[in-house]
């Protein structure tokens, strides 16, 4: 988890310093239910449905670690618009609720409701719009490589064309092979790259209509080559994929730190916590001359 | 320039006010000569008045006539009283004399002037030596302590010297001193004000219904005025309390016509500490201090011209240096510090016409450093932030008419921001970092107000109407600011009052709700941040009881506010997370704008004379914002909501020499966010499944500000033993701050127990400072 650069020994000044002068009282802490937390991403990509259902913890109830958040017994319905319900079923070692693609179709454009129930909890419910793919035009500008301390490193530099008008959301996600051994072609892994930026979501809030350069970056030691493609992957997302995960990466910046606001997460899920949220994808590559 | 001005007010003068005849002067305290401000003067044959102005000058025009009787009056002061012949426009200088009789010096936050004759409302003026009666955290006399006891005005957390008036942060409050604006005015992370009551003269809050000589910010207007030192002889006072020792020195430079005042104050016990932590620790050095430093000095050139020089000098610092060895050395600090220097020039034109004009410096730098030497590595960290201020200042008095009181005026002010300048060099990195904002902006008034007074006295009217302008980065705002404050008696001891005032704020204070060290930032408005504009509309009434010297006002008030600012969930005032990052540092990247509403009721119940004085406070009041990009668009609480806030302050002459005081305070608690409970995340995965990864677990933290804190109260008492020797006056106190020991809330934070069978609970844990502390002083006049 990300952390600011924090004034530490400066804190710890200031405590010591009142050491003497506080005194501990304990406080109750208000009594609420614990609620459903429910995950899902709909896609027309993938090749099933997959659903995470779970339990919050109220702060004022004992955390029992051998005692999973799970929950295992809760009824799963996904529908379409203007269609009936369908069920889910939960696959056990995997901890989800699943159906497959065949069995429950996503198509861009489509609204879908879900609604899980479960003993002891409030019903939870949501709905969403799959986003359609909307063509950005994205194109590779160039490569930066730089190296020393026996550390490489390379960044790679894009842009895309906003769609004008409408709120859109993205995510992105860039990886290139690596290839190791003495030939250079023993093995290959994948390497995935660092977006530049706080997030690798953002809005078009700041830049709505308008040419957008993205860069993404990697360290990558001596005896490894990288490959000549890059791979980039582009998701067009709701608003509510967008809000849960920046509001997700906000709270790991705060959590801990006594110099940064609180950062409530983002949820979709009423009368429960998670995010139900659709996005299409495409996949990119490009070649690179370096 | 200056004949033209002349003439021309002069001209209007003699057309519109034939018969009238002016009499006009300076009001000086006998002995010292210190000028007197808002001493009431008074004709009681027209019903017609006037008060001195924070120069000590005033001017009453009345018809012509071979007799008039004239009376000053000014409250802990013998009145004065001259039969006069009105013939011709008349120069005279008052000298009042202090009163002799100790139940004369009141504990009042007004002058004589009655709340019922008084046209503006939604005002709180303290003397400096009222402030010495109340009994004090540490024995520390604070002035912002003694405003935090009106009603309308609010303290922050315990301890704190902050002021949020009705409902506005602490960055919408004007602080001036001597005409200088004072960005930061805390010691010790807000325990105690910079400003130290020997030095000043006279000190006024203004709430609400602003005259239009006031603007900049949307809540409020402090304004301190120093003293100008004893002209006649030299003099001083010494003090020393628990944690701080204070002196001061005044006396003329050229008899009866200049003089001057010195006035210091710092902590002590880092000295003392030293020696001793340097034998525990082997030569290392770890403390806190703060110090202050008021300076003035004055020359008369006579009655039509003055010259005044003054400054302000404060710092605050902690600091901790440790050396290991030769190579290795550690060191890291925090201080900050205000400095402020106002030159000013009075004239007078005219017996009916008084000018001012000033020019004004003012400097706030916060630094925060760490700097670690190891083996020849060194790793060194610097962080800056501040504002300064060069300003210009030209403010004209006109007294045509014993109707009439016309001000009008114009300001400019050229500040200089530094939002943060970051560098950080580190020898294992292979760039060192060094990134800084600087920016600049321009901001100028011109205003123009009048007190009129008519329906024979009974309706007093105070319009007026400023306009400003700002320039920052190409963009230019301009705002019209209209103002207008009326009070209307009914009867002559009871007045209805009300007022509008429209107002706009240039300059923000980005505040972190961390832990409260100086880390907040002031920050311009921009092409993207818009400036801050308000409206408040008040009403109440005033009633006096004449006979036993009571006062009663009761106030109703509703303010917006727009384009509020505040940090973006998550944003901290360092807001990089990797030095890659550090280019991209933009402050206003980190905040958001939204709106607030408040609104509440008012009532101050006081007795101003007699052996026993002091008042009741009471303030029912609510406030809540706005902001598109927190709490998720919805509405909620601001921390400092409070929706109960009541004071009770006593002071009684239990014998001639000695004086018991109390206060007792009581507030509804801080609204805070805690978490409600916490749960497992599942973010998108890179391969489209779903996986926690490093997340953990994460907190739900349910609506911002939702949770309110223990309700704050406590109990102070004060006894204070005077001794009059033949060229000294001691004073002696003890006091007890907090005496029935309430654990009132600082902060709360959350921990973990063990339950057993790898079982854990949270628990919410409050942290209280300041229990019950008592507190010596003394200090001595001479």
């Amino acid at each position: 988890m990300k952390k600011s650069i924090q004034i530490l020994v400066l804190l710890i000044i200031v405590i010591c310093g009142f050491q003497s002068c506080t005194k501990e009282v304990f406080v109750e802490i208000p009594d609420n239910d614990p609620k459903l937390v429910v995950f899902s991403y709909l896609s027309p990509s993938r090749d099933s449905i997959q659903i995470t259902v779970s339990r919050s913890v109220p702060l004022n109830h004992v955390i029992d670690y051998e005692e999973s958040l799970i929950v295992s017994d809760a009824v799963v319905e996904l529908r379409a618009e203007n269609a009936d319900w369908v069920r889910l079923l939960f696959h056990e070692g995997e901890d989800v609720y699943r159906i497959s693609r065949n069995d429950f179709p996503v198509e861009q454009g489509r609204k879908y409701f879900l609604r899980v129930s479960a003993n002891s909890f409030k019903t939870v419910e949501s709905s969403i719009v799959i986003p359609f793919y909307s063509d950005i035009n994205l194109s590779f500008l160039k490569v930066e490589n730089s190296s020393g301390n026996g550390e490489n490193s390379i960044k790679y530099f894009l842009k895309f064309q906003d769609v004008g008008g409408v709120p859109n959301y993205y995510g992105f996600q860039a990886w290139v092979n690596m290839y190791y051994g003495e030939s250079g072609n023993t093995g290959v892994a994948k390497q995935d790259l660092y977006m530049d930026g706080f997030s690798w979501v953002m809005s078009d809030y700041v830049f709505d209509g308008k040419e957008k350069v993205i860069a993404f970056s990697s360290y990558y030691f001596g005896d490894g080559n990288i490959g000549d493609t890059l791979f980039v992957k582009v998701l067009q997302t709701d608003s509510h994929f967008y809000h849960f995960h920046s509001s997700l990466e906000s709270f790991g910046y705060s959590d801990g730190n006594p110099f940064a606001e609180p950062s409530p997460i983002y949820t979709n899920i009423q009368n429960g916590l998670g995010c139900f949220a659709g996005y299409s994808e495409r996949v990119y590559a490009f070649p690179v001359a370096r | 320039m200056r004949n033209f001005l002349s003439f021309f007010f002069i001209l209007i003068s003699f057309f519109s006010f034939a018969q009238r005849r002016t009499i006009s002067g300076y009001i000086y305290e006998k002995g010292s000569r210190e000028s007197l401000v808002g001493v009431n003067v008074y004709n009681p044959d027209s019903k017609l008045g006037s008060t001195s102005n924070i120069y000590g000058f005033y001017s009453l025009t009345l018809n012509a006539t071979d007799s008039v009787l004239i009376r000053w009056s000014y409250v802990g002061y013998q009145t004065v009283e001259k039969k006069i012949l009105l013939k011709e426009n008349l120069h005279l200088n008052i000298f009042l004399e202090s009163s002799l009789q100790l139940e004369e010096v009141v504990i009042s936050g007004e002058r004589e002037q009655k709340v019922s004759e008084e046209v503006r409302m939604s005002v709180v003026g303290i003397k400096p030596q009222d402030v010495k009666a109340i009994p004090a955290l540490l024995g520390e006399k604070d002035v912002f302590k003694a405003l935090q006891l009106m009603p309308g005005v609010q303290k922050g957390t315990e301890g704190s010297s902050g002021i949020y008036v009705r409902g506005g942060g602490p960055d919408q409050n004007l602080i001036i001193l001597d005409e200088a604006i004072v960005y930061n005015a805390n010691h010790l992370f807000g325990f105690f004000s910079i400003f130290n009551g020997d030095a000043l003269k006279s000190i006024e809050l203004t709430k609400g219904g602003f005259p239009a000589r006031y603007g900049g910010r949307l809540s409020s207007v402090i304004e301190m005025t120093m003293k100008d030192g004893n002209k006649q002889k030299f003099s001083g006072e010494a003090g020393v309390g628990i944690i701080s020792a204070r002196l001061l020195l005044e006396g003329p430079i050229v008899k009866n016509k200049s003089s001057f005042i010195i006035s210091g104050r710092r902590t002590y016990i880092d000295f003392l500490m030293q020696p001793i932590i340097a034998a525990q620790t082997g030569g290392s050095s770890v403390g806190y201090y703060f110090y202050d430093l008021n300076a003035k000095a004055n020359y008369d050139f006579g009655n039509k011209n003055k010259l005044f020089l003054s400054g302000y000098f404060g710092r605050d610092k902690f600091y901790m240096n440790e050396k290991m060895s030769r190579e290795d050395r550690y060191k890291a600090g925090l201080f900050w510090q205000n400095s402020t220097a106002t030159l000013r020039w009075n004239h007078l034109f005219h017996n009916t016409l008084f000018s001012n004009a000033s020019f004004v410096f003012s400097d706030y730098t916060m630094k925060i450093y760490a700097e670690n030497k190891s083996n020849n590595d060194l790793f060194s960290m610097q962080y800056v932030s501040g504002i300064n201020d060069y300003g210009l200042k030209y403010d004209l008095y006109y007294h045509p008419s014993p109707n009439h009181s016309i001000r009008a005026g114009i300001n400019s002010i050229y500040h200089v921001f530094v939002p943060g300048a970051f560098v950080l060099k580190n020898d294992f990195f292979e760039d060192d970092i060094s990134m800084s904002k600087k920016e600049e902006g321009v901001e100028t008034s011109i205003y123009i107000e009048d007190e009129i007074k008519t329906l024979n006295n009974k309706l007093r009217l105070n319009p007026g109407v400023r306009l400003t302008s700002f320039f920052v980065k190409d963009q230019h705002y301009i705002s019209p600011e209209p103002r207008f404050s009326s009070s209307y008696l009914i009867k002559p001891d009871f007045a209805l009052k009300a007022s509008f005032a429209s107002m706009s704020q240039f300059l923000h204070l980005l505040s972190n709700t961390g832990i409260g060290l100086p880390t907040d930032l002031w920050v311009p408005s921009t092409p993207n941040i818009k400036p801050q504009k308000s409206w408040q509309v008040a009403a109440g009434i005033g009633k006096d009881f004449f006979k036993n010297d009571l006062s009663l006002t009761v106030e109703g008030y509703y303010k917006k506010s727009d384009h509020i600012i505040g940090y973006k969930e998550g944003a901290s005032f360092i807001g990089i997370s990797e030095p890659g990052q550090s280019s991209e540092f933009n402050w206003e990247q980190n905040i958001t704008t939204g709106q607030a509403w408040s609104y509440g009721l008012e009532i101050l119940f006081r007795k101003n004379s007699g052996r026993f004085t002091g008042w009741v406070g009471y303030t029912l009041s609510w406030t809540q914002m706005q902001f598109d990009e927190l709490n998720f668009g919805e509405k909620f609480y601001a921390r400092y909501d409070r929706r109960h806030d009541i004071s009770l302050v006593g002071i009684f002459r239990l014998f001639e020499d000695i004086t018991l005081s109390g206060t007792w305070v009581y507030g509804t608690g801080n609204a805070v966010t805690l978490p409600k409970a916490s749960y497992i995340p599942m973010p998108y995965n890179e391969d489209g499944t779903m996986s926690n990864g490093f997340w953990g677990v994460v907190s739900d933290y349910g609506d911002k500000n939702s949770f309110r804190m223990s309700a704050y109260h406590r109990l102070d008492i004060g006894l204070q033993i005077h001794k009059k020797k033949k060229k000294t006056e001691h004073t002696y106190e003890v006091g007890v701050y907090n005496l029935y020991n309430r654990q009132n809330p600082f902060f709360y934070y959350l921990t973990t127990v063990d339950s057993g069978n790898n079982k854990t609970k949270n628990v919410l844990e409050q942290i209280s400072i300041f229990p019950l502390i008592p507190s010596l002083s003394w200090s001595i006049k001479f």
